[in-house]
C-alpha cells in the first residue's frame, strides 16, 4: 500500500515499536519455513494412518529414518534415487522459471537413455572409456534436449499448448523406447526387453564401495549447483527469469523471447537426458523397457517443495529419495506396507500445497501483534 | 453549516503500519447527498482511509460516525449492511459471466436463483441512471466505461448510497469520462453520496461539493469546491507551489534525426495499424502526436522502438536504416530511448529490483555484465545513483518494482531510457495514472533533454499536455498523418477537427 | 468364480524333480520375494505370493515380500533382503534376472531364484515350458472358437510371452489349420481398464477367445469377454469366461524350490517345468464339448511321452 513511502517518513520510532517490528520479523520467519511444518504436518497424519493400520508410528518412523540415512546401504540406495529425481526436479525448474510447464521430463529421461545406450554400445572400441563416457553423457543430455525441443518449438512458434505436448511426447517416447528394444536392440533371448550390457569400460565408477552409488550422483549435484549459478549470475540465467516474469518486458528488454523459450526447455530436456543416461551407465547398465518409476512426474514434486529452487532441489531431492527407501527398509523392517509411504508421499506434497495458500500478510500480523501487546 | 447529520463523519481516524502512520489524525465530514472529493498524492493515505471506511482496515484510534451514529466496520459486509458501497480501481467482477450474474453474485439469502426478476430490475434501475445495459450480455464484451457501470449497479443492487469511487476515470477514455460524470450528478440529485478518491485536479473542480486534501497521512485542507482554485489545490496536495506552465522556451531546433518513410504496419489483430504513415522529428524538437486512442498511436510507437516489424516502408535514425536492429539495439546502437504507454506490463519486470529495472535494456552489455557474467555490485551501484538523481523513493534498490508506486516506477522508466544521452525519444502517454507532482517531473525532465537536443516524439491522449509541452503536432487518423502544425498556431478546435478526420482550411 | 482351492489342491505332483521323502531337519529357511505388482492381482503376483504361504505352512519357511518392486529399485530391494539374511531371495518375473545376476554376484552366501528368468551364472532360474501351456490352451480354444480368429494379449513383448504366442498359434491351427492369431500389447500389466479396451478392440476384429498374460488387467479381458459374450483361456488366472485353464503355477513352482533349497539340493541352474499332469489344468467350461474335453488330455498325454515337444529359444 504505502510500501514505498515508508523509508521516507520521519515518525519517530518508539521501543514499543520496535519490539512489535521485531515480532512481526520472527512471525515472517515462521511462515518462511512453511515447507518444513508441512512436512511436519504430513508426518504427524502419516502417523495416525499408520497407527490405524496397527502399527507403531514411532518404530516405522524411526526405521525408515534408518533404512534411508542412518545406515551405510540405506545412504548408498538414497543417493542413487536421489540423482533421478533431482535431475527430473531440474528438467521442471529450468523451464518453469521461463514460466513454462515441462511435464514431459519423463519423455526426456527415456530418451536420454535411448540415446546414450546407442551411444555406449556403438562408439568404436579404440576410444579411451573416459572419452567414452563423456560421449554418452553428452549425447544423452543432447537427446534429452532434443525431445524438450519440440514442445518448446511449438510453444514458441505455434503458441501451442507446453503442458500438453510435453505430457503426450512422454508417451510417444515410452513406446517409442519399447519399439525400439523389440525390433533393434533387445538382448537375444532376454526374459525382458532390454538392451545388450554396456561395454564395462563406459559403466560409470561407484564411489562408495559395494553399493550402487555411482559418480552419476556427483555429476548431479554438480549440474544443480551450475543451474543455481545460471540463475544467479548469468545473463542467460537473468534472461530466462525476465522471460518468465513478463514476455512483453523481455521483448522490450531487447531478448529473444521465441528463442529463449526453446532453449529453456531444451536445457529442461538435458536435465531430464542426463537422469536417463545415469540410470543406464550408472545403475542398470542395460536400457530396460519401462525404466523409470515415474520420475519425471517426481520431478515436478521435486520442483515443487524446492520453491524452483535448484539448491532447494537436492534437498527436496534427497528427501523424497529418503522416504522412498526407507519406506521400503521400513515395510521389510516393520512389515508396515509401502502404500503407506506411497500415502505419505501425497500427503506431503499436499500439505506443501496448502501451505502454499498460507501467505505472510504483514498488515494483518502487525494488526493482531498491536492488539496483543495492547492486551498485556 | 447543515442540521441534518453528516452522511458520514469521521473523527481521528489514526491508521498505523508499524511505525509509519498511513492516516494520522484524520477529520472528515461528508454531507448527505454531495460528491465529496478526496484529493491527494500517490501514497498520501488515501486509499488506506477508504479501506479503514469500507471495513478493510481496523483503525487504531478514532471513531466513524455514520449519519450521526457510532459505528464500528469490521468487514466489507458491515460496511455494506451500512449501506457504504466501493467501487474499486480494479473491478472485482467475473469476466466470463453475464451483467446479470455479475450483479447478483454473492448477493445474501439466495437458494433458487429466479434471474428474470433480477433481470427487469437491472434494466430499469440502468434506465434511471440514463444507461442502457443488456443484462445478458457477457462481462468481458463490454466496454470498460460499461463494466464500471455495471459496478456502480452492482453496489446500488445492494441498497448502497454511500459510493466509494477509488480512481474512477483512470480507466476511462475521455468520451467515457463525460457522460460518466452525468452519470454522478444524476447519482447525486437521486438522493446518493459520492465519495471520489482522485488525483486530479480538473475532476475535483468540475464535479465536487466539497474537497478533502490530503498529504503525507494528514488532512491538509477541506474546502468548498466552488471557493477554492485549482492552484489552490494543487499547493496543498504538493505542499508547495506547481508550476502549471512548465518553462517552454523556443526550441533549438536542428536536422532531422528520426524519419519515417510512408511506414505501414499490422496490429496484434493483423488489421492495418499505420497506412504509409510518414514524419520526420528533428534534433531539439517535441513533437506531438495527437489523435483519438486506437488511430495507429500504439503501432506507431512500437515500430519505432522495434518491437514490431514493418510491413512496409523505411524508418531511419540519424540517416542510419533501423531495419534488422531488435528493440535493446536501437537503444544502444541508435539511440533510440523509448518509454512505453504501458509501463507495468512493458516498460518493467515488476517481480524483478528496482536495480535490475534500471538496466533491464542493457544488463547483458558491458558494464553491467562480462562474457555473460552478471555484475550486480555495478548494477547495483549504477541503480543507487539513477535513484537519487531522478528521486526514484523506495526502500532500496533491491526492492521489488510492483512495490512502488506509478509514479517512481515512470521515473525508473524514464532514468533508465534517458541516461545513456538518447538520439531519439519516443514517449507514449507518459503522465497516464500519476499525480501532479510526477506530472510535472516528467514533463520537465522531457524538456531538458529536448534542450540537449533530443528529437522526442510525445504521444499522448492529453491534448492540453501536448500543446503545453510539444513544439509541433501532427495529428494521426487511421494510421495517416493528416495535418501537422505547430503547436503556437494550435487550437482545440482546429486539432479536433483533424482528429475525426475532417480538412481543415 | 475363483478356482483358488482347486489350484491349492492341485499341488501334489509336479512333474520335475525327484520328491524329497523327508523334510531335512535344518532350521527354516528365510525366503523373501520381489514382486513387479500387487499380490492382489488375483494373477501372477498372487500366484507367487500363494507360493510363499505354502513355503510357510509346509516348511515353517520365514517370509517377507515386497510388492510394485520398480525396474530401478530391484536390486536395492533384493540386496536388501540378501543383507537381512534371507536365505533365498526371489525375483518374480524375467525382469529380475539382470538384477538377480548383480545379486547373486554380491551375495554369495544367498540363493538366488528368478521365475521366468533366462539361464543365468550364479541364478537359479525356474522356467515352465510356455508353448506347451500356450498348445494345450490353443487347442481347446481352435475347437471352440467360432470365428476361426482367436488372440493373445500381453503388456509387453518378451520371451516368455512369445514362447506362450508360439504354443498357443501351434494349438490353435493344429484344431483350425484356417485360424489366426492375433497378438496385442497394453503397456501396462495391471491397467484393467486399458485391457479392457485392448479387448474391445480384439473383438472388434472378430476374436472370440483371448488369453491375457497379465497381472491385474486380466480382470479387464474377463470383463470384455462377459459383456459380449467371448471366451478366454488361462495360463495365469482362473475367471469363469475360461474355456479351460493351464496354469503356469508359480505358487508351487515356488514351494517345490523351497523343499529343494531345504533338501540341499537346489543348484544355480535352469530348471524347466513340463505341461505333464492333467492336475495342472484347471475345469472346462460347458462351452468346451466332451470330445474336445478328450483331445487336450490327450495332448497332456503326448507331452508327458515327448510324443509332442516344442522348441523355446
Amino acid at each position: 500500500m504505502n510500501t514505498g513511502e515508508t523509508g521516507s517518513s520521519v515518525s519517530p520510532i518508539d521501543a514499543e515499536a520496535r519490539l512489535q517490528l521485531r515480532l512481526l520479523g520472527l512471525v515472517k520467519i515462521v511462515y518462511l519455513l512453511k515447507t518444513v511444518w508441512a512436512v511436519i504436518a504430513a508426518l504427524l497424519i502419516g502417523a495416525i494412518f499408520i497407527l490405524l493400520a496397527g502399527g507403531n508410528p514411532l518404530e516405522g518412523y524411526s526405521a525408515l529414518f534408518r533404512g534411508a540415512f542412518a545406515d551405510y546401504w540405506g545412504i548408498g540406495d538414497t543417493l542413487v534415487r536421489m540423482s533421478p529425481l533431482l535431475l527430473a526436479g531440474l528438467a521442471v525448474i529450468i523451464p518453469l522459471r521461463a514460466g513454462l510447464f515441462n511435464i514431459g521430463a519423463e519423455g526426456q529421461i527415456y530418451i536420454g537413455a535411448l540415446f546414450a545406450t546407442i551411444a555406449a554400445l556403438y562408439l568404436p572400441d579404440f576410444l579411451p572409456g573416459f572419452l567414452r563416457i563423456v560421449l554418452c553423457i553428452a549425447v544423452g543430455a543432447l537427446g534429452g534436449a532434443l525431445w524438450a525441443a519440440i514442445p518448446g518449438l511449438l510453444k514458441a512458434y505455434r503458441g501451442t499448448n507446453e503442458i500438453i505436448t510435453s505430457l503426450l511426447l512422454s508417451y510417444v517416447a515410452i513406446n517409442m523406447i519399447g519399439a525400439v528394444l523389440h525390433t533393434w536392440l533387445i538382448e537375444p533371448g532376454a526374459p525382458y526387453p532390454y538392451s545388450r550390457e554396456v561395454p564395462e569400460e563406459v559403466i560409470l565408477p561407484t564411489f562408495m564401495p559395494r553399493t550402487q552409488a555411482h559418480v552419476g550422483i556427483m555429476i548431479a549435484w554438480v549440474t544443480a549447483l551450475l543451474v543455481a549459478i545460471m540463475f544467479w549470475r548469468t545473463t542467460l540465467g537473468q534472461s530466462i527469469q525476465i522471460v518468465g516474469h513478463n514476455k512483453h518486458a523481455a521483448a522490450y528488454a531487447g531478448l529473444n523471447v521465441k528463442r529463449l523459450t526453446v532453449l529453456s526447455f531444451a536445457l529442461g530436456g538435458a536435465m531430464g537426458g542426463l537422469a536417463g543416461v545415469f540410470e543406464v551407465l550408472g545403475l542398470k547398465y542395460r536400457l530396460f523397457d519401462h525404466f523409470s518409476p515415474g520420475y519425471g512426474m517426481q520431478g515436478i514434486i521435486v520442483a515443487f517443495l524446492a520453491a524452483l529452487n535448484p539448491i532447494g532441489a537436492i534437498l527436496a531431492a534427497i528427501f523424497l529419495a529418503g522416504l522412498q527407501v526407507g519406506a521400503g527398509s521400513m515395510q521389510r523392517a516393520t512389515g508396515i506396507d509401502t502404500t503407506m509411504v506411497a500415502a505419505l508421499q501425497g500427503l506431503v506434497v499436499l500439505c506443501v500445497a496448502m501451505g502454499l495458500a498460507f501467505k505472510f500478510h504483514p498488515d494483518r500480523w502487525r494488526r493482531r501483534i498491536a492488539a496483543w501487546r495492547r492486551d498485556r | 453549516m447543515t442540521n441534518a447529520p453528516d452522511r458520514l463523519a469521521l473523527e481521528g481516524i489514526v491508521k498505523r503500519f508499524g511505525a509509519f502512520r498511513a492516516n494520522d489524525d484524520v477529520n472528515l465530514k461528508i454531507a448527505d447527498q454531495s460528491i465529496h472529493a478526496i484529493l491527494g498524492e500517490n501514497g498520501a493515505g488515501k486509499s488506506t482511509l477508504m479501506n479503514v471506511i469500507y471495513g478493510l482496515y481496523t483503525p487504531d484510534a478514532g471513531r466513524i460516525l455514520s449519519r450521526g451514529k457510532e459505528v464500528t466496520i469490521g468487514d466489507p459486509r458491515e460496511a455494506m449492511a451500512l449501506g457504504i458501497g466501493m467501487v474499486h480501481q480494479h473491478f472485482k467482477q467475473v469476466n466470463t459471466m453475464s451483467v446479470v450474474e455479475n450483479v447478483v453474485l454473492g448477493l445474501p439469502g439466495r437458494q433458487i436463483l429466479d434471474l428474470d426478476e433480477d433481470r427487469r430490475r437491472i434494466e430499469t434501475m440502468a434506465a434511471e441512471l440514463g444507461s442502457e445495459i443488456d443484462p445478458d450480455q457477457l462481462m468481458s464484451t463490454l466496454p470498460i466505461g460499461t463494466q464500471q457501470r455495471v459496478e456502480i449497479l452492482k453496489m446500488l443492487y445492494r441498497e448502497a448510497d454511500l459510493l466509494i469511487l477509488d480512481e474512477p476515470t483512470s480507466v476511462l477514455t475521455p468520451n467515457e469520462i463525460e457522460s460518466f460524470f452525468k452519470l454522478l450528478s444524476r447519482l447525486r440529485e437521486s438522493g446518493r453520496t459520492i465519495l471520489l478518491i482522485t488525483h486530479k485536479l480538473d475532476e475535483v473542480m468540475d464535479l465536487s461539493d466539497r474537497v478533502t486534501v490530503m498529504r503525507q497521512g494528514r488532512v491538509e485542507a477541506e474546502l468548498e469546491t466552488s471557493a477554492t482554485t485549482p492552484k489552490e489545490l494543487a499547493r496543498v496536495m504538493v505542499g508547495r507551489d506547481v508550476v502549471f506552465d512548465v518553462p517552454h522556451t523556443p526550441p533549438k531546433v536542428g536536422a532531422p534525426v528520426l524519419e519515417l518513410d510512408r511506414i505501414s504496419a499490422v496490429d496484434d489483430r493483423g488489421v492495418s495499424a499505420l497506412d504509409e504513415l510518414s514524419l520526420s522529428v528533428r534534433e531539439g524538437e517535441i513533437l506531438g502526436i495527437v489523435g483519438i486512442d486506437g488511430n495507429g498511436q500504439r503501432e506507431l510507437a512500437e515500430t519505432v522502438a522495434g518491437l514490431r516489424n514493418l510491413t512496409s516502408g523505411k524508418i531511419t535514425v540519424s540517416g542510419r536504416d533501423a531495419e534488422g536492429y531488435d528493440p535493446a539495439e536501437r537503444k544502444h546502437k541508435l539511440g533510440v530511448g523509448y518509454v512505453p504507454e504501458d509501463r507495468q506490463k512493458v516498460g518493467l519486470d515488476l517481480d524483478s529490483d528496482v536495480s535490475l529495472n534500471m538496466v533491464l535494456r542493457g544488463f547483458r552489455e558491458r558494464p553491467f555484465a562480462i562474457r555473460g557474467w552478471m555484475d550486480y555490485a555495478r548494477i547495483r551501484s549504477h541503480a543507487e545513483d539513477l535513484a537519487k538523481r531522478y528521486d526514484v523513493r523506495m526502500q532500496g534498490v533491491s526492492q521489488i518494482a510492483r512495490d512502488l508506486s506509478g509514479g517512481n516506477q515512470q521515473k525508473i522508466i524514464l532514468a533508465r531510457e534517458i541516461e545513456d544521452n538518447p538520439r531519439v525519444l519516443v514517449v507514449s502517454q507518459p503522465t497516464k495514472g500519476l499525480d501532479v507532482g510526477a506530472i510535472e517531473f516528467v514533463q520537465r525532465t522531457l524538456l531538458s533533454q529536448r534542450d540537449r537536443g533530443d528529437a522526442i516524439l510525445y504521444i499522448s491522449s492529453e491534448l492540453e499536455e501536448l500543446l503545453l509541452v510539444a513544439d509541433r503536432l501532427a495529428v494521426i487518423f487511421k494510421g495517416r498523418i493528416v495535418g501537422e502544425l505547430p503547436a503556437s498556431e494550435a487550437t482545440s478546435e482546429k486539432l479536433g477537427l483533424l482528429m475525426t478526420g475532417k480538412e481543415v482550411a | 468364480m475363483l478356482h483358488h482351492l482347486k489350484v491349492a489342491a492341485l499341488a501334489a505332483v509336479t512333474a520335475i524333480g525327484t520328491l524329497a521323502v523327508t523334510p531335512a531337519f535344518a532350521e527354516a529357511p528365510r525366503v523373501a520375494v520381489a514382486l513387479p505388482g500387487m499380490i492382489t492381482d488375483r494373477a501372477f503376483n498372487e500366484n507367487v505370493y500363494n507360493g510363499l504361504v505354502m513355503a510357510e505352512e509346509q516348511f515353517g519357511a520365514d517370509t517377507a515380500y515386497t510388492e510394485n518392486v520398480s525396474q530401478a529399485t530391484q536390486v536395492e530391494v533384493m540386496s536388501d533382503y540378501a543383507r537381512r539374511g534371507y536365505d533365498i531371495v526371489v525375483g518374480a518375473g524375467g525382469e529380475y534376472t539382470d538384477a538377480a545376476e548383480r545379486v547373486a554376484a554380491s551375495f554369495p552366501e544367498t540363493t538366488v531364484i528368478v521365475l521366468n528368468g533366462a539361464p543365468t551364472e550364479g541364478v537359479t532360474t525356474i522356467n515352465y515350458n510356455n508353448p506347451e501351456f500356450g498348445y494345450l490352451v490353443g487347442l481347446v480354444a481352435g475347437h471352440v472358437s467360432e470365428t476361426g480368429v482367436a488372440a493373445a494379449l500381453s503388456a509387453q513383448e518378451f520371451a516368455a510371452f512369445t514362447n506362450v504366442v508360439d504354443g498357443f498359434r501351434k494349438g490353435f491351427q493344429t484344431a483350425n489349420p484356417e485360424g489366426e492369431v492375433l497378438v496385442a500389447y497394453t503397456n501396462d500389466w495391471a491397467d484393467i481398464a486399458k485391457a479392457k479396451e485392448a479387448s474391445f478392440n480384439l473383438i472388434s476384429q472378430d476374436v472370440d477367445v483371448i488369453l491375457p498374460y497379465l497381472d491385474a488387467g486380466w480382470v479387464g479381458v474377463a470383463q470384455a469377454a462377459e459383456e459380449r459374450g467371448i471366451h478366454t483361456v488361462g495360463i495365469l488366472h482362473e475367471s469363469d469366461t475360461n474355456l479351460v485353464s493351464a496354469r503356469l503355477d508359480f505358487a508351487r513352482a515356488l514351494a517345490w524350490a523351497v523343499e529343494k533349497y531345504q533338501d540341499g539340493t537346489l543348484e544355480p541352474q535352469d530348471y524347466v517345468i513340463h505341461l505333464t499332469s492333467v492336475d495342472q489344468l484347471g475345469d472346462f467350461s460347458d462351452a468346451v464339448p466332451e470330445d474336445v474335453r478328450a483331445r487336450a488330455l490327450e495332448a497332456v498325454e503326448k507331452i508327458k511321452s515327448g510324443a509332442l515337444s516344442f522348441d523355446t529359444e
